[in-house]
């Protein structure tokens, strides 16, 4: 590659971040109620433009070593830096694909049920793209602090008491999460003078052994922040009530969410608490696999019980947390693949789950995606996405989260805790095969002799319904 | 694509790789490197940086 096309490509690792924040200032000032044409115009050229910017640092990130996007030429640690390599790329990429799912999805109607949704849209792409790109821990609490604000609205959008109620649980949530990510921050800066993450663990592992507890206490407390995000028993009950409530194209937005909980977790424990961090090394490493096996079986005894398609959908969201915990929680290079991949597919699987709810509602009204008698569905298309979905949320045959899956017990035959690491992912693996059969089965097969079942209320899902 | 995540959990494991791309950029990309004075970076004095082409920042 010749130096010219290097500085080229180089500009574009800021493009994931810079981009869908234009383009949501440009939103914000058409407004979306006199231009809502133009606005759902441009929202989904930004999407396409992130998926084919996302594809090409994805192509670039294959080689050796990290690209660093320097702000305004300023070096790191002085400077902002944007860090590339092969897993932001991929989180980059698979955030992408959802936002352009999501803009396109919302666009049946969805998106004018409130207002600025495609501007908040824009700003919580910004907000994840950040997130994944940036090498320095306070911009990583901006982006985390961008794109919340940015759910907040998303969440909310649709209004309804039940959004309302699981929004307020949200928000709480998220802003204590947020106040424990701010101090830890303030610790690790106050403890070594900076908070980029490559310096961090240059200043970390040098730092001196009476600083050692307040280190690990700030590390400790990223943790429990990146727990929040990912949904980690126990600290995970904002996640059924938030995603079932939302609309379908923002819960497949949010399907990713969860995720960046776990990247953030693998890069600040593996860069700055890593294993050469001196008197704070493999700081958090020992907590993830018994986390993600209690994960795991908490989320897929929730699945079992779970009244409505967008609650089994969340409780798997859930289940592929749990998942992910115990093969990163392995500590070796091949559980940490296992878990890229199945983090790729988890991601695709649960938001296309989520898209097949928004069509589960809009197919029975009046009984929306509640898991009981109501109007057969019979739209064979949509029957056939949610068996796709289905397969591929379960991670059986012939899909990738079987190969994902397969790998992440074949990592976990090495780790402490396998039997139970491999009870929880195959016992989880059956219950979540049970239970997606059981709302197919009500869905779509049950015959409409057996749907004269006792009067119940609508289901949220089914109150949020847009107008087509 | 197993491929490319396999390759991507070992650069990710690789934490001196991460470390000297962010800290240290290679020469060949950033000229013979940017000088800094910190004093006079903490100060907000002139030219407590200069670039590979020797102007004062």
């Amino acid at each position: 590659m010749s130096a010219a096309m290097v500085s080229a490509v180089g500009q574009l690792v800021a493009l994931p971040f810079v981009l869908p924040v234009m383009v949501a200032g440009v939103l914000l000032a058409l407004g979306d109620q006199r231009r809502a044409r133009a606005c759902r115009t441009l929202s989904i050229v930004s999407c396409a433009g992130l998926l084919a910017c996302s594809g090409l640092l994805l192509g670039w990130s294959a080689g050796d070593a990290p690209a660093v996007y320097a702000m305004g030429n300023w070096p790191a640690p002085f400077g902002i830096v944007f860090v590339l390599d092969r897993l932001s790329a991929l989180m980059l990429a698979v955030t992408a694909v959802l936002g352009l799912a999501c803009a396109w999805y919302s666009l049946g109607g969805w998106d004018s049920r409130g207002r600025h949704f495609h501007a908040l849209l824009q700003l919580q792409l910004a907000g994840l793209n950040g997130a994944f790109l940036t090498g320095d821990l306070f911009n990583l609490f901006v982006c985390f602090e961008l794109l919340l604000i940015a759910s907040y609205g998303l969440m909310l959008h649709g209004g309804g008491v039940e959004r309302l109620r699981a929004t307020f649980h949200y928000v709480v949530y998220n802003l204590v999460a947020s106040s424990v990510f701010l101090i830890a921050a303030g610790l690790l800066y106050g403890m070594t003078g900076t908070l980029n993450l490559a310096d961090l663990a240059i200043e970390v592992a040098a730092a001196p052994a009476e600083d050692a507890a307040l280190l690990r206490s700030a590390g400790l407390l990223l943790a429990v922040v990146f727990a929040v995000k990912a949904a980690v028993l126990p600290l995970a009950f904002w996640l059924q009530g938030g995603y079932d409530s939302a609309s379908p194209p923002v819960a497949c937005l949010f399907a990713v969410m969860t995720k960046l909980g776990v990247y953030s977790m693998i890069r600040v424990f593996t860069v700055v608490f890593g294993a050469n961090a001196g008197g704070a090394s493999d700081l958090a490493q020992p907590w993830w696999l018994p986390a993600g096996i209690a994960t795991l079986l908490f989320a897929a005894i929730a699945a079992a019980s779970a009244r409505s398609l967008g609650a089994l959908a969340a409780q798997l969201v859930a289940v592929s947390a749990g998942t992910l915990l115990i093969a990163v929680g392995t500590g070796t290079a091949q559980g940490l693949g296992a878990a890229l991949l199945y983090l790729l597919h988890a991601s695709l699987a649960g938001a296309l789950l989520f898209l097949v709810c928004g069509e589960v509602v809009a197919s029975r009204p009046g009984a929306g995606a509640r898991l009981a008698p109501g109007p057969r569905i019979g739209e064979w298309r949509t029957g056939l996405a949610f068996l796709f979905a289905a397969l591929a949320a379960a991670g059986l045959p012939p899909l990738s989260g079987f190969v994902a899956k397969l790998g992440v017990l074949r990592a976990a035959l090495e780790a402490a805790g396998a039997a139970a690491a491999w009870i929880a992912l195959l016992g989880s693996t059956l219950v979540a095969v049970i239970a997606l059969a059981r709302a197919g089965s009500i869905l779509f097969w049950r015959p409409a002799a057996t749907r004269s079942g006792p009067s119940e209320p609508p289901s949220r899902c089914s109150r949020s319904q847009p107008s087509r | 694509m197993s491929h490319f995540t396999e390759a991507a959990a070992r650069q990710t494991l690789d934490v001196d790789a991460y470390v000297a791309a962010v800290i240290r950029p290679p020469e060949d990309e950033r000229g013979p490197g940017i000088v800094i004075d910190a004093d006079r970076l903490r100060t907000h004095q002139p030219g407590a940086t200069v670039d590979p082409r020797g102007m004062s920042l």
